[in-house]
């Protein structure tokens, strides 16, 4: 059954705080959506409410045509992977992983056929008599995963589950839990502050600020055209540049101090208003560029280079306003060396005007 | 893995050697003994468990094996045959076992008021640890530990006009128009009484084990489909066991010695063993009658507790009660 | 039997309460100045009436409560000696006599105090107060577990009554009588008309008071204990010492007071010097001091006889204090050795478990 689950204006207050204000999106059903967002942002609140731990304010939650606003979390068809796991330390790993089914009074051996089936499928076959603190952090995430798998929800609820994973396991996870999402077909709400795993990840990234939606789109749209200063810092490194707006025939131009960046023209603003862009600084090359689009160029003077092994970093200073560029390191001869002369030039349609 | 490399390090550190044989060599060594360190730490504690635990035991103990004084008449065991009268129970009079049905009843006002103050307990404390403010618990918890202020009496003698006939509940259904009820000087007074006095003792440990409890350990199996009963048999219940355990034997222990509150609010029906044990003590002059008494009473309630210890370890041996495995 | 438990007290003494000693040297000690330890009922401690005492005196008066006879008796074989100066056993008979086979008391010289034969009745004079020819105790107060009886719920039954009322089925649950072993097999044998010294079927008496347990409402060990019995509704007749009857009226609770018609208890609280005493003199002249100056206040405090002329009754307080049919009415119940307290005992505790 597909199940499209819906919030229409929700919103949460905690007292005098209010967590989140207005927030409406659909996720379809089988898709991987992510709520970004530094701490705070109300994500977390957000993804509560749609287990049921906390009721909105104001607005309803609707899996398909049902309004499960007010429903009970136990009777809901979502399933949660806290962030700490939340694995029942008393409990040996097939309790853990059974519970859901015990709960539904599912008969012993069945239960015990499903358990095993999915500790088969998080790769811990047979682990079942092994207690909670007997598990590496990494199994105990699998292990929470399998436990809100086994009840089959329609709508799968994770609170930054990779949070305490080191680098490399975090990495690995990532693909894992992207791989059985698409195996499995459920719907993921996938709570997270980490940008790289919402872009490795997601579907659709929902991007939170102070409660309200930012920007929502797929990873690229997100990374390459976010609509807003906050989108275009807190996702990856950018170049941002404040200046004013000027009409100039069939263009127009933001002068940001030293340098005049073109940009299409846009209705939105009037003459002489300030407005800012961003630009990624691996969308900046050094030296001329051939490119089919428009083609920006800039002259400046190297400042620093910073080498950080397989690209490097290099600040340049055009009258008085710096940019980065981020290079591919091929040749470590060919660097550019501080204090020297350089051309910076990027494809106009890289350049982000940012409308909030 | 630190305490493996401490013992290693032990190992490899030179012991300082001292010059064997002399007086002073002698002392040295003594000094750094570790039976000397030993007991100038533990020195304190011991001296003061011997004054105010061990005396009063051994006193007890040898009271109750002495015909009348201890030391100056012939060692016996008739006390204790005197708590069970053997002719009662091969001819199956069992109803001729007073101090016995007496012990037992103490046993069950205990069991009862143990269970109570658990059940009273745990929604209190379930709230504090769980959903109170963080700026409330610490006056919460103060309006429960308040009461210990006042002395245990005069709490007590408070109930009197709360359950007499003449009292604050029977003027109540009287004024209402309903049957009064017997609350004062029976079981249910003595119950009332005592689960008042020590529901704090449960409160407190509890509390100490609900403040510890995760509660997203709660929220998961309300997610996986656990109703609030069920949530709580499964992992709030299991999860504080050692505080109600901790609460529940002191309870326990306290109550089933309890003199005070069954002589003001218990009446007939609600004697109590330590009672009997007084009067040997006082208007029955047989001291040693008493201590037997009481030795019975302290071997009875520790093997009491003994076995629910055990239950309790296997309890959490099987990871989980409801059920265990899958 | 005396020898026991002497030694019951010397092995007390050097095991259990050598802290205690400490303590105690240190309260009572005093050097070279003349003390007096006195040790009583709270009901019979004032300041109001010791302070005079100091200050006419130079005596210092210690003062310790007990909360029954049996209390003092324990407390004193293992105090060491020398502890107590003045205490008030009840006498005749039960703990008198007890506290004297326990050699718990010194004998008083009367010719120390005057008060004897200046304000003590006459009649009030037991030859029970003396052993050997020796005068043991000093009576002051004079009392009598009656029989008490709420007479808005139960009727006016006079001024004397049988014990069959705490075998009525019709007072079930409404009876309050005295948890006292000796004290029950007293009533019970004189209700079965038995000898209450010397029960001759004490069957019978197990299975009378067997009945009575299931009407009582509850026991009392205290005069407090019985008055908040009637105060609070629990009990509407039974058996309490007539100081409670007393405070009960001034409570204005609707309550009479009667006497036993098979014989009502009696007893004296008396002064008795314990044994080892150091401030004998001074103990006597507190003695004097207590029978001579203090029985008008005594007798308003507490509201027992007061057994002394100083109190000058007037002739209303005289008639409602019967002192006469007090006497005439009231037995002494003798005393009981050991092994009939434990015969007592064990029935008691078979008849409330």
């Amino acid at each position: 059954m597909a199940s499209t689950l819906h919030l229409d204006s929700v919103t949460k207050d905690f007292g005098d705080v209010r967590a989140v204000e207005g927030v409406s999106f659909d996720v379809e059903q089988g898709k991987f959506l992510t709520l970004l967002g530094p701490s705070g942002c109300g994500k977390t609140t957000t993804l509560r409410m749609i287990a049921g731990f906390e009721t909105p304010t104001e607005g309803c939650v609707r899996l398909g045509d049902t309004d499960i606003t007010a429903q009970e979390p136990y009777r809901r068809p979502t399933s949660m992977v806290f962030q700490n796991y939340a694995l029942f330390p008393h409990k040996t790993v097939g309790e853990n992983v059974g519970f859901g089914l015990k709960m539904r009074d599912v008969p012993r051996d069945e239960r015990s056929d499903r358990v095993a089936g999915m500790l088969e499928l998080i790769e811990l076959p047979g682990i079942e008599d092994r207690g909670i603190d007997e598990l590496s952090g990494g199994q105990q995430q699998r292990v929470a995963l399998a436990r809100a798998l086994i009840t089959e929800p329609e709508v799968l609820l994770l609170d930054e589950p990779l949070g305490a994973l080191d680098l490399k396991l975090r990495k690995n996870m990532q693909v894992e839990l992207k791989n059985l999402q698409e195996e499995l077909g459920i719907t993921f709400v996938y709570v997270t502050h980490d940008q790289e795993e919402a872009l490795t990840m997601s579907d659709e990234i929902i991007i939170l600020n102070d409660g309200e939606i930012e920007q929502r789109g797929t990873p690229t749209e997100i990374y390459e055209s976010p609509r807003t200063r906050f989108v275009a810092e807190f996702i990856g490194d950018t170049n941002l540049l404040d200046g004013t707006y000027v009409e100039n025939g069939s263009g127009a131009t933001v002068e940001c101090g030293g340098v005049d960046v073109p940009i299409d023209s846009f209705s939105a603003v009037t003459d002489g208003q300030s407005l800012s862009v961003s630009i990624r600084p691996e969308k900046i090359e050094l030296g001329g560029r051939t490119g089919n689009g428009t083609t920006v160029t800039v002259g400046g003077e190297v400042k620093d280079v910073i080498y950080q092994g397989n690209v490097a970093k290099v600040h340049v200073d055009i009258d008085g306003t710096e940019l980065v560029l981020e290079q591919q390191v091929i040749d470590t001869v060919n660097l550019p060396t501080p204090g020297s002369e350089c051309t910076l030039s990027w494809d106009q349609e890289n350049t982000n005007v940012l409308t909030g | 893995m630190s305490s493996q490399d401490d013992v290693a390090a032990d190992a490899v550190r030179q012991r300082p050697t001292h010059e064997k044989g002399t007086f002073r060599g002698r002392l040295l060594e003594l000094a750094d003994s570790e039976v000397f360190k030993g007991s100038i730490t533990l020195g304190p504690v011991l001296v003061l468990l011997t004054v105010f635990y061990a005396i009063p035991v051994v006193l007890l103990l040898t009271y109750s094996v002495f015909i009348e004084d201890p030391f100056s008449s012939g060692l016996t065991f008739d006390h204790f045959g005197r708590f069970i009268d053997m002719s009662a129970v091969t001819s199956f009079q069992f109803g001729e076992l007073s101090y016995v049905r007496l012990l037992g009843r103490s046993l069950g006002i205990a069991v009862i008021v143990t269970v109570l103050s658990l059940v009273i307990s745990y929604p209190i404390t379930y709230y504090l640890g769980q959903y109170a403010p963080e700026r409330w618990k610490i006056v919460l918890v103060m309006l429960v530990i308040i009461p210990f202020w006042t002395s245990y009496l005069i709490r007590t003698y408070a109930w009197i006009p709360i359950l007499s006939t003449n009292g604050f509940i029977n003027g109540t259904l009287t004024a209402l128009g309903l049957p009064t009820l017997p609350l004062l000087n029976n079981m249910v007074g003595s119950i009332i009484g005592l689960v008042y006095v020590f529901v704090p003792f449960t409160v407190l440990p509890l509390y100490a084990s609900m403040e510890g409890l995760d509660p997203s350990l709660i929220e998961a199996s309300r997610d996986l489909g656990a109703s609030r009963w069920e949530a709580f048999r499964e992992v709030v219940f299991p999860l504080t066991l050692p505080g109600a355990l901790a609460g529940g034997v002191f309870v326990f222990i306290k109550t089933a010695a309890a003199y005070v509150t069954p002589s003001l609010l218990g009446g007939t029906s609600g004697r109590m063993y330590a009672q009997v044990i007084e009067t040997q003590f006082g208007s029955a002059f047989n001291w040693n009658f008493g201590a037997a008494l009481s030795v019975i009473l302290v071997v009875v309630v520790l093997g009491t507790i003994w076995i629910a210890m055990r239950w309790g370890i296997n309890v959490k041996g099987s990871r989980g009660l409801g059920g265990g495995g899958l | 039997m005396v020898t026991g438990m002497k030694s019951r007290r010397k092995f007390i003494a050097t095991t259990g309460s050598i802290g205690a000693l400490g303590t105690i040297a240190g309260c009572l000690g005093g050097g070279d100045e003349d003390v007096v330890n006195y040790f009583s009922w709270g009901a019979y401690i004032d300041d109001d009436w010791i302070q005079p005492f100091e200050e006419d005196t130079g005596i210092t008066v210690n003062t310790e409560t007990y909360e029954s006879n049996a209390d003092a008796i324990n407390q004193i074989e293992t105090s060491p000696e020398g502890t107590y100066d003045v205490w008030t056993p009840s006498a005749p008979g039960a703990d008198f006599e007890r506290a004297y086979r326990n050699d718990l008391l010194d004998p008083i010289d009367l010719d120390n105090v005057p008060g004897w034969d200046e304000h003590i009745f006459e009649e009030m004079k037991l030859d029970e107060f003396s052993f050997d020819g020796e005068q043991y105790a000093v009576p002051m107060t004079f009392g009598f577990d009656g029989a008490i009886y709420n007479h808005e719920e139960v009727g006016d039954l006079g001024d004397t009554i049988s014990y069959d009322v705490l075998w009525d089925e019709e007072y079930d649950g409404e009876i309050t009588t005295r948890d006292d072993a000796a004290t029950q097999i007293w009533t019970a044998a004189k209700y079965l008309g038995q000898d209450p010294d010397e029960p001759e079927d004490l069957d019978a008496i197990e299975d009378a008071l067997n009945e009575h347990v299931d009407l009582v409402n509850t026991y009392w060990t205290s005069s407090a204990d019985s008055i908040q019995n009637f105060q609070e509704g629990e009990a509407s007749i039974g058996t309490s010492w007539d100081g409670a009857y007393h405070r009960l009226v001034d409570d204005d609770q609707p309550v009479s007071l009667a006497f036993w018609e098979e014989g009502t208890i009696g007893w004296f609280d008396c002064f008795c010097i314990a044994r080892g005493s150091e401030n004998k003199e001074a103990a006597e002249q507190f003695i004097d001091y207590m029978i001579s100056e203090v029985p008008r206040e005594w007798f308003e405090g507490p509201e027992y006889i007061v057994v002394s002329d100083a109190v000058e009754y007037t002739d209303e307080e005289l008639e409602t204090y019967n002192l006469e049919m007090a006497l005439e009415n009231t037995e002494f119940p003798a005393y009981n050795d050991d092994d009939e307290i434990q015969t007592y005992d064990e029935i008691w505790t078979d008849v409330t478990v």
